[in-house]
Parts: C-alpha cells; structure tokens; sequence
C-alpha cells in the first residue's frame, strides 16, 4: 500500500496518513492500541554485528525492555505451540513474527517455524524483522509462505556511517569488515527492500538513531526508502548497550526533529517501543510500564557508564519533552579561522531546526580569555586543544570532540614564476618569500616554525619581499605576484580573494607544529537548552556540517584523515 | 523679516534631511563598522584585507570611495553635508543643541588646520606603518557583543582613536560640528579637491557683508570660506540674493587664499 501515490498529497500529516497502513501494531498508530502481536524468539544466531546491540538470554524477564533480548529460546515446536495458544486468546487478527534474538533470516528455525505455522494457521498474519543482510536470498520463500509484513533495520546509506555502527558481517560463512562489508550490507538491504516491495509486502525501515553518527543521515535514509517503496519509517533512538553503552541516548527533543525531517519523505511511525525478541500483547496497552521504567532505567545505566560530567546534556532533555527547537536561540562562538565554514553551516542548521544561531568568529584566545573571565556562550569551537583542556578543567565547557584540523600549505603566484616544488626551495637565491611573522598566534608563528624545521628560516626571512602581521592581508602580495612564495594554511587559498589566484603545494607533516592544527567543538554550562546543543554539534559533526569544513580548506574530523590526525595529536572526546 | 519667517527659512531645505537619511541608510553601516569594529588604525581604507567579515565594506569600500572623491572634485566638501552619517549625525546634534558655539578669528584659523594634521598622521599610518591593526577584529558576530568584544580585546591606542572620535561627535552637541570642522580628515581631503573642483556656492558682488549665511551655516562659516560644505543652507536667507552655486574657476577671488 503506497498511501502518496493513491492520494497524490504531499505527506504533510504523517499521523493521518499512517492510520492507512496496514493494521499492524508497528506501523500504524492505531493498529498499535488494538492489534496484538506475539514475537517467537526462535532465531539466537545472528549474521552482522551491530555496536549497540547486547544478545542475550536472562531469566529477569520483566525489566529489560530491548531488542535482542529473550528469556529463552523456543524451538520452532515450541514456538507453534505458542503461537496456537496466542491466536486462541488473543484472536486471529494478531500478528505473529519473528524479531530475533538474532536475524531471523540467519536461522533456518525460522523458516521451519513459519512453514509449521502456516500449515496449521492458514490465515495467520506474519511478520518479521531483519538487518536485511540475507534478505535477497531468502525473500522469495517468505512470499510463498505468506509472510506480508517485513521490519528492515537500516542505519545508513554510507559506508562510513555503517561501518561505525556494523564493523563486521558474515557473509557465506565468513566474517568480513571494513568498507567492503558496509558497501555490501548496504547494497543487499536496498535490493532486499526492493525486492520485497515488488512483491507486494508492506516494508517498515527501522533506523537506529544513534548521536554523532547517523542523527542528521537518517533523513538521507528516510529518503531512500522511501522511493524503493517503504511503506513506513521508524527512527529509533539508540539504546545504549553493548560497544555504545557510554554513548548518549538521543533526547525527545532530538527524535522530534529527526521524525519531522523523516516525515517529509514517507510516513513515520512515532510510537515504538523497541519491543524484546520474546514480546506479546498489545503494544499499545503496555505502554503504560514500558514507558515509565524504560528511560529510568537507561538513563541510568548510562550514567553509570560515562560519569556524571555530561549529566547535564541528558538531564535536560526529559523537562524538554515535547519542545522544539522552532524560535530557539543558541549562541555559538568559533576561531574566527572557521568562520568561512561556520556562517554557511548556520544559515542550513537554521533552516532545518527553526532556531536562530547567535554566531560569533573571532580570535580563539581573545574569545577564550573572555569565556574564562565573565563571557557567556553555549557552543564554542577553540583552536589549540589547551584552550578547550582549560575551560573543561574550570567546569565551564562541559565536554569537546574533535571539530577538524588545519594544514598548511605553500602558495605561489599562478604559474609558479619561481619554480617552486617544496618549502626546501624557499632558500634559493632570487626566491621573494612573504612572511606574516606577526599575524595572531598560532597560525602567523607556525609558518615560521615550519621554515625552520625545513632548514631554511634563515634564508626565507633574508629573501622575504614583505613581512606582515596579517596572513589575508599578505597573501595579496602572492596574488598580486609581489612574492613567489609564501606558507599559509589551506584555509587561506580557499577564501573568495585567494581561490583560483594561486597555486598550492603540500607541505610535509614533519614540518608543522602540532599546537595550531586541531580544532574542536564543545557545549558549554550555559547551554541552556542541552538537546539544542547537542543537536547543534551533531549537525556539525554530519556528513553535511563537515562536507562545509572541508569546504573551506579544512580537514572534517569525521573523515579517514580527520581520524588519523585526531589520533596522532591526541584529539578525543572529552 | 519677520522672526517667525526668519526661523522657517533657518531650517535646512528638506531635500538635504532626505538625502542625509537615504544615505544613512546606505553608509550607516559601514560607518558604524569603521568607529566600532574596524580593528585597523585607519578604519575604512583597508577593508580589501579585513577579516571582519560583516562589515559591508569588504565589497563597497572602493567604489564608495571612488564616489566620495569624484563628488569632492566636483562640489568639494558636499559630502559632509548631504551624504555623509557622521556629518548628518552631527547635523541632528547641532539642531537640538541649544549651544551653538561657533568660534571665530584667529582660533578658528588655527583650528581649521587640525584635518589637515590628522590627514597627514592617517597617511602616515597608511603608507609607513602599514595600517596596523590596533584590535582584534571580531570576524562575525550579533551587534552588542561584537561591538563589546572589539572593546574588551583592543589595545590602548585603537580604544583612543574610537573614544577620541565619538566624544568628538558628541561634543559637537556644545561646539557645534567640532569633528567636521577642526579632525575630519575626509573633510580636509574633500576640501583640497574642493579648490581644484568645479562648482561651489559663491557670493557675488551684491552681497553687503550682513553676515546672515554665517549665521544659519551649520558649520558656522560662509561661502567661499574654510569648512563650506556647499550645503545650499544659507543661499534662501541671503537678503540680497548674492549666494548662487557657481563654478570655482570665475569664483575664485584674487584675494581669497
């Protein structure tokens, strides 16, 4: 069921629409407070690994409401007998599917457990819930056997998302990892989808909605999906288990975004409870206790995890609840460096969240010095990690992640007059060099320091044409052809009056000084909307934030680069 | 002439208040930028290699200059008088001011000097100190805290430039038009275009020395005099109707130097 092609409206009220889809508990609003559903965990294998996810069997039923969990596992006798017992007391309108502990797909029990309900139960409604690894394989056997409903667990179109999330999948017995399992589960779980749609089954794509990976790509999922046909969206926020147990939880807040972007593409589906592998009932109906004891517990656990410093930015939320970020105002200051990245960065944030970014780009340690006096900001990304260590250690920034990193670089006139190949040559007789010897630190100094660990300081500094205190100003003398050579950052031959006016030579990273290269951004005490915040950063930290830092000359931290540079200088979470 | 007559025709004439306002709106800025963000010592003439990013300056600074000084080679300083926002700003001063002192003689013609002492200590900081920067620019930014954080981190010697010149505006609440007169240095650069431009208002023979254009002068002078603005202010209150825009070269006096 296509409900967009059959009204031919755009779908503006995702609510609306959904009481269209099909009468099942997890994919419309209403079939959740009356349909039941019985999930047989008869399925523990499982084919990928997924860092959020903690596979186990316990015998404290009640209290860990979790995918991936189940107080036993039944055989698929078993499960039959269950399902018979079901579809007495609850009536045949149930739904009867399969959601784990592990891939159902990765378990032929689950193929023998349908085969075995539906000779018995004809007219049993089925459904299942897959990563869709195996899915092309298998989807022509779940049609015959009248499975009509499918869960497809999607968290990224991008192989650099998915590998943060599934390092590994099996794929014919064998594990494999890295870039090439992400380009292939992502490439099965499309043609899966495909497939199963044109089979006529409903398909309800699942994301996991998982902070500072995926929260600002999910729409680009939603999007996909929802031109293969998906019938319905499910962006779930991220439970934080397994290798993502110190992670934050996404807020309220921050899933009432995500919903509304998804919402512009195919329906939504707002009320999942992320039911275990052993659920039954009505969704709807529990949702009374499940919902009361879940984000306690979780939040909890969470703590317990990762310390009470970043308490704040998941405390808040919950007072949040319901809020939106529409007419908000959050104040951001950066290294005035950034401010080519930032300004085009805020104009899209604001036009996607409704808030209004009070910027402001100036002078790392100028702003820095003021924030350590009586200054007040919410978000603020310093150059020079010391600065960032400060304010954390004074309790003013609460905690920084790695924004991106400077490099620098050699410029030339056009047509490099001089001939220049390498830093080396700055010390060829006749060779002008520009310095900016004073221009603010870092930046101005490390050019220098650059030149003396090249061995020629001494010499550029004797064959310098102009020697100023400002790199934007000095560079005209490169552009203009006054000097043959001069070391900048990247950033400079990117900016509107420099870009395509000169040449740029890469410098070798043993010559540069570590001190002016990271970036970082982090939330400050004074947020006073924590989840805007964080929202704020994490759109920063997408594939969409940092594609605009690159941009302008820099390298994103979310990048293979990025992540070796915040290795090699230390840059973490902090 | 009746007072009350007197008064109506004291007013400026009300195309010089719109044109002052429609160039506010488009100046104001950027004069707003030069006082209080331009972190340069010489504000508005490096603005190809500022990194304050808001200001509209970076894009503007040269054909507005190209402007200003076509305009002074024509009419010289007619700039202060219809164009210029700190010229309308000290013009609005002037009016509420129920203070007009306007001084005369020879401290007038000492004074009068002082532009062309500040011009020559712009171009030396121009083209011998190479326009340093004297604050940190504050890239971009809302309007109060930028305005605050240029303050909070600019040296000494950028704070005197910024202080030295508001308070020069607003005296001119008491001394009326004192920046324009005696430490506008565009003043004076408009002023020597001026003597070599081609229309300026002038009197001729029939004026009887009554005085009455000094009187309704804002800038206390006369025509052909030091610190016309070519205004046009005083030409309606003329008894003898000698004030008339003609061109400098028949105007200039053998006895005017």
């Amino acid at each position: 069921m296509f409900v967009d092609a059959n009204t031919g409206q755009p779908r503006q009220d995702p609510v609306k629409v959904i009481d269209s889809l099909p009468l099942h508990p997890c994919m419309s609003h209403e079939a959740h407070e009356t349909v039941p559903r019985l999930h047989l965990p008869v399925a523990p294998d499982c084919n990928i690994h997924c860092n959020y996810c903690e596979r186990k069997v316990t015998t404290s039923p009640v209290h860990e409401i979790c995918p991936g969990v189940t107080s036993a596992i039944l055989t698929p006798r078993e499960g039959l007998a269950k399902t018979s017992a079901f579809l007495a007391e609850w009536g045949e309108n149930a739904i009867v599917g399969i959601a784990g502990p592990g891939d159902p797909l990765a378990n032929p029990e689950t193929f023998e457990t349908i085969s075995l309900i539906r000779s018995e139960h004809p007219r049993a409604r089925l459904c299942l819930c897959t990563n869709g690894l195996a899915l092309c394989d298998s989807i022509d056997r779940l049609s015959n056997l009248g499975v009509e409903h499918l869960t497809i667990t999607i968290n990224g179109i991008a192989k650099e998302v998915i590998k943060q999330v599934h390092p590994q999948i099996r794929v014919d017995s064998r594990w494999i990892g890295g870039e090439e399992a992400a380009r292939l589960l992502i490439e099965r779980q499309l043609d899966g989808l495909r497939t199963a749609v044109s089979l006529g089954m409903h398909v309800k794509v699942n994301t996991v909605v998982i902070p500072e990976i995926n929260v600002f790509h999910v729409e680009d999922v939603a999007r996909k999906v929802a031109g293969l046909g998906a019938s319905v969206f499910n962006p779930m926020p991220l439970i934080p288990r397994g290798l993502m147990a110190g992670r934050a939880r996404p807020s309220s807040c921050h899933m009432k975004q995500v919903r509304a972007r998804c919402a512009q593409h195919l329906p939504v589906f707002e009320r999942c409870k992320q039911c275990r592998a052993d659920a039954e009932g009505i969704p709807g109906q529990a949702a009374g206790r499940s919902e009361e004891s879940e984000p306690i517990m979780n939040r909890r656990r969470f703590l317990k995890a990762s310390g009470i410093a970043v308490a704040g930015s998941l405390a808040a939320p919950a007072s949040a609840v319901g809020a939106s970020f529409t007419g908000e105002r959050l104040r951001v200051w950066s290294c005035g460096g950034l401010a080519e990245a930032f300004i085009p960065a805020n104009e899209r944030y604001e036009e996607i969240s409704g808030c209004a970014v009070d910027y402001i780009g100036a002078f790392a340690a100028a702003l820095g010095k003021s924030l350590l006096g009586r200054a007040q900001t919410e978000v603020f990304a310093p150059r020079v990690l010391e600065l960032a260590q400060k304010l954390k250690a004074q309790g003013r920034m609460l905690h920084f992640r790695p924004l991106c990193f400077t490099k620098y670089v050699l410029i030339t006139p056009k047509g490099n007059p001089a001939g220049i190949t390498g830093v080396q040559d700055l010390n060829k007789p006749g060779v002008r060099t520009v310095l900016s010897p004073g221009a603010s630190p870092p930046g101005g100094k490390a050019s220098l320091v650059i030149l003396k660990k090249a061995g020629v300081v001494q010499a550029a500094q004797e064959n310098a044409v102009f020697k100023g205190d400002c790199v934007q100003r000095d560079v005209a003398q490169i552009v203009n052809g006054a000097g043959d050579a001069a070391v900048v950052e990247q950033r400079i031959s990117r900016l509107p009056e420099v870009a395509g006016k000169v040449e740029v030579i890469d410098i070798p990273e043993d010559f540069v000084p570590g001190k002016p290269i990271p970036f970082v951004i982090g939330i400050m005490k004074w947020a006073k909307n924590a989840a805007l915040a964080q929202d704020y950063v994490d759109f920063i930290l997408s594939a969409e934030g940092q594609a605009l830092f690159d941009k302008a000359g820099f390298i994103p931290a979310v990048s293979e680069e990025g992540r070796r540079l915040a290795e090699k200088y230390g840059v973490r979470y902090e | 002439m009746s007072d009350t007559q007197e008064k109506e025709t004291n007013r400026p004439h009300w195309a010089r208040r719109v044109t002052q306002v429609v160039f506010m709106l488009l100046l104001g800025e950027f004069a707003f930028y030069g006082v209080f963000r331009c972190p340069f010592a010489v504000p508005y003439v490096s603005c190809g290699n500022c990194p304050v990013v808001q200001c509209p300056g970076r894009q503007w600074w040269i054909p507005i200059w190209v402007a200003v000084l076509a305009s002074g080679l024509v009419m010289g300083r007619v700039f202060c008088g219809w164009a210029c926002p700190a010229g309308f700003i000290t013009d609005l001063l002037g009016m509420i001011s129920c203070v007009k002192a306007k001084i005369g003689g020879v401290v007038e013609r000492v004074l009068v000097k002082g532009k062309y002492i500040v011009l020559l200590l712009c171009v030396v900081a121009f083209f011998s100190w190479q326009n340093p920067r004297w604050a940190i620019p504050i890239r971009t930014g809302g309007f109060f805290n930028s305005v605050a954080l240029t303050f909070e981190h600019a040296s000494a010697l950028w704070l005197w430039r910024t202080v030295a010149f508001t308070a020069a505006i607003v005296l001119g609440f008491a001394l009326s038009h004192l920046w324009c007169r005696y430490l506008c240095p565009t003043g004076g650069v408009l002023e020597l275009l001026g003597k070599i431009g081609l229309l300026r208002y002038s009197k001729t023979s029939s004026c009887n020395e009554c005085g009455d254009c000094r009187q309704v002068c804002p800038v206390g002078t006369k025509p052909e005099e030091a610190n016309c603005t070519n205004c046009g202010d005083c030409r309606p209150v003329c008894p003898t109707d000698a004030i008339v825009l003609a061109s400098v070269m028949q105007t200039q006096a053998p006895n005017e130097t």
